[in-house]
């Protein structure tokens, strides 16, 4: 792939040298700044006001094609993006928006040196979106250095200028990739005569009478305290949990359980190890997410599962988080992790993570799951011990970001029921 | 020699201090927010050490500890995740460093962890204080908090000093930098006059005529409101007289070396970003202006960096691949990052940019008098920063080169 340097190699440089000296077009007409062609055709397109966004993600196999370079190996995922500013005032797009950490394009090529050659240096340099301004009525579109999300890349777009703003959200989904919540048929899973649509105090009397645990396999063994409770729809839910730095999970298969014992003995970064089935409502989680710290050591691990329950409109969830302080290895599984016993912990930890990240509107807390003291801990699945105040959390999540001082706590306690389930 | 056979076996007890007889708690810094008031004191790597018996530090890991009293009308919660985002909770410190201990021997060390925690609920007119598990930060320790209760945030931010380390700009006196009548009150519209006339393109070396890495950043900021952006933006300290930075602190503005380095470290990388900054003579509305320099630094250098010193070499191929490769050469990568770390750290108010440092292409590339080649647009960016936190969207563009032919700042 060459990109079209003929136009815009010259229009850089004289954006560089002399800004004073660029006629803007005519109304209608789009100057067209460094273009780079898109690398696939699954792009996606958000169009506000005057703007008009796109964007692609290479796979691997792609980004090695066009660079002649394995970036992904090197922990580099490009994004392509095309901002067409049709207004009459420049704009800024941040590439900080997508990735706090992003690359510069040197950056990029000093990472891939020893696999590289120098073409492919300046095709990374030609390629990529240096300047941040996009100037009135004019288009530019490049490369933007991200850090690697495997299965679906999620993203926001910042243009930012003038008295206008414009944030957006990408998903765009990369091969190589299964994850659970493609798996799961949502909308079938319970017809309209099951669902139960509850005012806030039938709510919280059924919330306290879900079971307290997950079971294994075979509805025997009690595991983990189901302490989550999520209000809002799937797609609400993932805006809010990746804007805060959750990944997606794999379902177990063979392969990434070799790269998740690896990873374990290397203590490298596979970010994206599977995890186990655990079951409420004699089914596996319908939803699985996972937020890496710094190492496979030092993770958080939450399993979703979707009730009938419905809260003015929104679906209600159920669920469970446990905060990973360490693998153990296993003949079963190859590896397991040890929970933080404190379970409380991790779920105040979930809360403040999601308020943070200007995902909750409200919160309060139901009972249901039963006290255990620090002195006389219960165990779990793997024989691992939690204690536990007994509460589970319910948050109302947004899709659009909250913030911190717009968050309504809820005093749940006046609906309590006392009820504990088995 | 009983010890460290006990300890290859991990059948070591664990013997934890009482946390309250701590030595580090005479270093407590107090600061209230009307009705909530919180005190916090942070033990360096031996007083780590001779309280929890582990060398955490060499894990990354830096414990705080805080007491919050609440005399507010209801329950309040202090936010851990404001602390530090990626905290670890006390049991995750204490099962790392199982692998020493006895059973029994853990378990103690567990529950002293436990014990010994910060509790999130504060209740009407009680107190709490315990250790919260922070990822080590060099130099002084900055942090924000936030206590909510009742509907209402309390937000703090504390700068702690650490024994044994003085940050550069501790040693400046920067009251007497310049007297009363060198001081120049400006305004928006001024100021851009004499960043244009006055400013240099560059530092300058030891010797008359050579030039040092250019001035292309200008900071309009409170001494606070600088600090607090920096800490935001993950920026740390350089401690005062180091080997590290004499090559930096040969590059002079007004005769002196940098009132205050600055740096961060680039994910998988051998680069960090370095600025650079020097008090100027100059206030714009009564705030202070910074001039400064932002440009990547090698962590290790490489054998290009010292075979471009000679300014015979300019036309050699070394300097060639040199400035088609280097990360260091490209400073206006460096620049634009510092503007969006701002931007997205919430300090940012308004930015603009002025030319000032002169145009250099890859092919004709300018070099420093320690033989640093670059290539940049020529801009300076200059960055007013907020007192308080300022949304992504609400931050302004300053459009200098209008504002001037109209005759109107913004």
């Amino acid at each position: 792939m060459k990109p079209g340097c003929v136009s815009g190699c010259f229009l850089r440089f004289l954006f560089i040298l002399s800004p004073l000296l660029v006629v803007l077009p005519a109304q209608g007409q789009l100057l067209h700044g460094d273009s780079v062609p898109a690398p696939n055709d699954r792009q996606q397109v958000y169009t506000a006001g005057d703007i008009t966004v796109t964007v692609a993600v290479p796979s691997e196999k792609e980004t090695r094609e066009i660079f002649a370079v394995n970036l992904y190996a090197r922990n580099i995922q490009p994004i392509w993006i095309k901002i067409e500013n049709g207004g009459d005032i420049s704009q800024f797009l941040t590439p900080m928006g997508m990735d706090s950490a992003y690359y510069s394009a040197r950056e990029a090529m000093s990472r891939s040196r020893d696999a590289v050659n120098e073409d492919s240096l300046s095709e990374l340099e030609v390629s990529s979106i240096s300047r941040l301004e996009v100037p009135a009525r004019s288009t530019r579109s490049g490369y933007v250095f991200t850090r690697v999300d495997e299965g679906t890349k999620s993203f926001n777009v910042d243009i930012v200028g003038g008295d206008e703003h414009y944030r957006m959200s990408f998903f765009v989904p990369v091969p190589g990739l299964r994850l659970d919540h493609y798996e799961v048929d949502l909308k079938e899973m319970y017809p309209e005569a099951e669902r139960r649509h509850l005012e806030l105090a039938e709510l919280v009397a059924a919330l306290e009478r879900m079971p307290c645990c997950v079971r294994d396999a075979s509805g025997k063994d009690k595991g983990d305290p189901l302490n989550l409770v999520l209000i809002g729809q799937i797609q609400d839910l993932y805006y809010a949990f990746m804007r805060a730095g959750w990944d997606e999970t794999e379902t177990i298969y063979g392969s990434s359980l070799l790269k998740t014992a690896a990873s374990a003995l290397t203590g490298g970064h596979y970010r994206y190890s599977p995890v186990s089935a655990l079951y409420v409502f004699d089914r596996p989680q319908d939803v699985a997410l996972q937020r890496a710290r710094t190492s496979i050591h030092e993770r958080n691990h939450l399993r979703l599962w979707l009730t009938p329950l419905v809260h003015e409109g929104m679906p209600v969830w159920i669920g469970q988080i446990s905060r990973d302080i360490g693998v153990r290895f296993t003949w079963r599984t190859i590896t397991t992790h040890k929970i933080d016993p404190d379970v409380d912990e991790t779920r105040e930890f979930l809360l403040e993570d999601m308020a943070y990240a200007q995902g909750v509107t409200r919160f309060g807390y139901v009972g249901g799951v039963g006290a255990a003291p620090y002195d006389a801990p219960r165990g779990n699945l793997t024989g691992d011990p939690y204690f536990t105040d007994g509460k589970r959390v319910v948050m109302w999540l947004s899709g659009t970001p909250s913030a911190l001082d717009e968050i309504h706590v809820l005093d749940l306690s006046p609906y309590a029921s006392d009820h504990v389930s088995d | 020699m009983l010890t460290l056979l006990l300890a290859g076996c991990g059948l070591q007890p664990f013997h934890g201090t009482e946390l309250a007889g701590a030595s580090f708690l005479s270093r407590t810094i107090t600061q209230s927010s009307g009705p909530v008031t919180v005190s916090v004191a942070v033990p360096d790597a031996r007083e780590t050490l001779a309280l929890t018996g582990l060398d955490l530090y060499e894990q990354g890991i830096q414990p705080v500890w805080l007491r919050v009293d609440n005399h507010t009308e209801n329950q309040a919660r202090v936010a851990l995740s404001s602390i530090d985002r990626d905290y670890f909770s006390p049991i995750e410190v204490a099962y790392m460093n199982r692998r020493r201990f006895s059973g029994s021997g853990y378990a103690d060390m567990e529950k002293w962890f436990h014990d010994n925690r910060l509790r999130r609920m504060v209740p009407s007119g009680t107190a709490n204080s315990g250790l919260v598990y922070t990822h080590l930060r060099p130099g002084t320790k900055g942090f924000n908090l936030d206590i909510f209760s009742g509907g209402e945030n309390h937000s703090f931010t504390f700068f702690v000093p650490m024994p044994g380390f003085e940050a550069d700009y501790t040693k400046v006196k920067f009251e007497s930098l310049y007297s009363e009548d060198d001081i120049r009150q400006l305004d928006r519209a001024s100021l851009v006059n004499v960043l244009l006339e006055e400013l240099p393109c560059c530092a300058h070396g030891p010797d008359a005529g050579s030039d040092g890495g250019p001035i292309n950043v200008v900071v309009v900021a409170s001494p606070l409101a600088l600090r607090r952006g920096l800490l935001r933006g993950g920026w740390l300290e350089t401690q005062a007289d180091r080997e590290e930075t004499e090559g930096a602190r040969a590059h002079k503005f007004d005769g002196r070396g940098p009132d205050g380095i600055f740096y961060l470290d680039r994910p998988d990388g051998n680069e960090r970003i370095n600025l650079h900054l020097w008090l100027s003579p100059w206030r714009m509305e009564g705030t202070p202006v910074w001039v400064g320099q932002v440009y990547y630094r090698e962590i290790e250098e490489s054998f290009l960096r010292g075979l471009a010193d000679a300014r015979a070499i300019r036309d050699s191929a070394f300097l060639s691949r040199f400035m088609r490769e280097s990360v260091v050469a490209d400073i206006d990568s460096a620049r634009r990052f510092l503007l969006q770390n701002l931007w997205y750290n919430q300090s940012l108010e308004a930015f603009g940019t002025v030319s000032g440092v002169g145009v250099a292409t890859e092919n004709e590339p300018l070099l420093t008098f320690d033989g640093i080649g670059y290539f940049t647009d020529g801009e300076r960016i200059v960055l007013i920063l907020s007192d308080s936190p300022v949304g992504l969207d609400e931050v302004h563009f300053l459009n200098y080169e209008e504002d001037l032919q109209s005759g109107v700042a913004q």
